[in-house]
């Protein structure tokens, strides 16, 4: 099997990345900004629930948390296909640091605007949605574009679940072939396609509009 | 259905190799402060190659670390190079987190005023004593806390050693579960190793954070 | 050090030839010729972007220049790390932002030159800080940091941290610019003192007060070159150049 042989079975696994990442976001996205909002907004006990929520699916090593919904989870009658067991646990990974970038950003804006917005007579959910949280969403732009990144490189966990996404195709292809090196090669170049050029926008973006909070992920 | 008491017997089966996860985190952060000290260095001094060594740090960003994981396990013996599973775990992490380390260094670097060169340059300080002995220090405050979070992700990150067969916790946890085809209470159980650890050291980075800024001359 | 005795016999303590220096395409050093014989105390003064700080900084290797020598003490700036160290330790800078190391006490950004560059031990070392720290009166204060003390407690720690290294010149950069008006005062004071003890200095300042009394010469600098050179009683009283005569009439107003 040659390189390009090698590549094009390889990006056979291409859709299954990327519908593990479409439905990831299913779940990240309105996880960090609802519960990203309310760590902002509340205090008290409440908070103290929303954060340790939030604290489980950020803290937790995401291959070990894995493993246990997809062990754990027919043990409650829910049976979900590695599919939807995968893509859960990512997106609420994903969302749980997404919650930190959208509070970063709620918090780095000026105070001056949400009052503003009242002055104006607007009701707190319409002063959240239409003055705040755009704003706030431009700030983080570059730390998102880290968080798309890392949920594509944490995908790759999927095929650990037997998912056959890009990396599983080449652990076939190297295991099939007995030469790991071109099949592992091809796998790193692949997801260096992808994810490369994220990381130079990202970092385009980071220079131009400055960062609200210091990048921290995995 | 879900056994508890099968669940309190793992714990300790499990907490057996906590001591290999603990040291192999150690050792890769380790790896992971020198390799990417020296990699900030370098990009900073020079002048021609100085994107070469950022490309190297956005490569080992961009690309998953189970992926370099596999690759280095299985593609340096074909080039001769047998190192035993623990050891290429420890240099895959640690290279994995140098990349990141690099930036946290750059922002560190970058966060003492040019200033405190010049004086330190107009003493007559070699290059080495202004680094260890006006910039260093001064560069403490600024990294120690995401230095502080990047352990916790390498923590985070030693279960991917599984895949290699080295012998820390999710790995105890698999063998655990392939002995008594039971996988979810070994899993529940690795689980909550972790987030103990993770949200605890967490804990203790942030009261160093808070520790530094109140002691901070200037 | 065979450089040290060459230095000390020979002649001037800076010499400047034909200096060019350039930021790109723009040229902030043009040709820039100045001779400062030991003892001396010279004020350079000049509009803003007329390269006064970048000369100066040219003396210690803060900036590289282009064309042109520049010898300090028999030493030529430029040559190697080597020599430029060496003319660093005999060369004291004084910053318009101090640039105190803020994680070290007033005692000990005096010490840290002399153990790491001079090579004493610590308690020599701590004993000639001590001194200089006393002679620019912060004496009671040599356990403080930087963030403890005033903008001008920390400009004098500074030129005491430069003084214990012994230097035969002093360089100035704008050295009260950053400070409030109650401070300039005490500031000069050393300064003036330091002259009359016959230190060759270099200021580079808007004081005109202090450069009326203290300067042997007054070096007014604009658009990169320099543009009149006079003792002050010459230069406030009877500027010969055209520009210079503008730049008084604005800062005497």
């Amino acid at each position: 099997m040659d390189f390009v042989d090698i590549l094009g079975n390889i990006w056979s696994g291409f859709g299954t990345t990327a519908g593990v990442v479409a439905l990831a976001l299913l779940y990240g996205i309105p996880f960090a900004l609802v519960f990203g909002t309310l760590q902002h907004e509340l205090t008290g006990w409440r908070r103290f629930a929303v954060t340790s929520f939030i604290e489980f699916w950020r803290s937790s090593p995401i291959i070990v948390l894995l493993f246990v919904f997809y062990y754990s989870l027919p043990m409650i009658r829910i049976e979900l296909s590695a599919l939807a067991v995968g893509s859960m646990v990512l997106g609420m990974n994903i969302g749980g640091y997404g919650t930190q970038a959208v509070r970063a950003g709620l918090q780095a804006l000026d105070r001056g605007q949400k009052e503003a917005g009242i002055s104006l007579g607007l009701s707190p959910l319409q002063n959240l949605l239409l003055v705040q949280m755009p704003q706030a969403l431009r700030a983080g732009i570059p730390t998102y574009i880290n968080l798309l990144i890392q949920l594509i490189k944490g995908t790759v966990l999927v095929s650990l679940l037997s998912l056959a996404d890009m990396t599983f195709r080449a652990k076939e292809i190297a295991q099939i072939t007995f030469t790991p090196a071109p099949a592992y090669s091809a796998l790193l170049l692949s997801y260096l396609i992808i994810c490369y050029p994220l990381t130079i926008l990202g970092r385009y973006l980071e220079q131009r509009h400055g960062s609200t909070e210091r990048r921290q992920d995995v | 259905m879900f056994d508890l008491q099968f669940l309190a017997d793992a714990f300790p089966v499990i907490l057996e190799s906590l001591g290999t996860t603990l040291w192999v985190t150690i050792a890769s952060c380790a790896l992971a402060v020198v390799l990417g000290f020296m990699l900030e260095i370098l990009r900073r001094s020079s002048r021609q190659f100085g994107f070469v060594f950022r490309f190297v740090t956005d490569f080992i960003r961009s690309t998953p670390i189970l992926v370099q994981i596999y690759f280095l396990y299985f593609v340096l013996p074909q080039f001769g190079v047998t190192l035993p599973a623990l050891v290429i775990g420890v240099f895959s992490l640690g290279l994995y987190y140098s990349a990141y380390l690099a930036e946290v260094f750059k922002a560190g670097i970058d966060a003492v005023p040019r200033g405190q060169t010049e004086a330190a340059q107009s003493l007559g300080l070699r290059w080495t004593d202004q680094v260890v002995r006006v910039i260093m220090p001064q560069m403490l405050r600024h990294i120690a806390a995401p230095m502080g979070n990047y352990f916790v992700s390498l923590l985070k990150a030693t279960p991917y050693l599984a895949v290699i067969a080295v012998p820390e916790m999710l790995g105890a946890a698999l063998e655990l579960g392939s002995d008594t085809f039971r996988y979810a209470e070994p899993m529940v159980a690795t689980e909550i190793i972790f987030l103990v650890l993770a949200i605890g050291i967490a804990q203790l980075v942030r009261v160093l954070e808070i520790r530094m800024m109140r002691s901070a001359k200037r | 050090m065979k450089h040290e005795q060459a230095a000390a016999a020979s002649g001037p303590a800076v010499a400047i030839s034909g200096l060019n220096k350039w930021y790109g395409k723009y040229h902030a050093l043009r040709d820039v010729n100045l001779t400062v014989a030991a003892g001396e105390t010279i004020v350079i003064c000049g509009p803003s972007g007329s390269g006064k700080s970048t000369l100066i900084r040219c003396i210690n290797g803060l900036e590289q220049h282009h064309q042109g020598t520049i010898v300090a003490n028999g030493l030529t700036v430029g040559e190697d790390a080597r020599t430029m160290r060496e003319i660093r330790k005999n060369t004291g800078m004084v910053f318009q932002h101090f640039n105190l190391f803020p994680h070290l006490t007033a005692l000990q950004n005096c010490t840290l030159a002399l153990t790491r560059v001079r090579g004493y031990g610590r308690a020599e070392a701590e004993r000639i800080a001590q001194n200089f720290l006393e002679r620019v009166r912060m004496g009671d204060h040599i356990r403080k940091y930087p963030s403890q003390l005033s903008g001008g407690q920390q400009q004098r720690v500074a030129i005491a941290r430069s003084l214990c290294m012994k230097p035969r010149i002093m360089l100035f950069d704008e050295p009260t610019s950053a400070l409030d008006p109650e401070m300039i005062k005490e500031v000069l004071d050393v300064m003036r003192t330091l002259a009359q003890d016959g230190m060759t200095m270099i200021c580079v300042t808007h004081e005109m007060g202090f450069a009326r009394e203290v300067a042997d010469r007054v070096v007014f600098m604009d658009g990169g070159t320099i543009v009149e050179e006079a003792p002050p009683a010459e230069f406030f009283s009877a500027p010969r150049h055209e520009r210079s005569q503008r730049f008084l009439a604005q800062l005497l107003h």
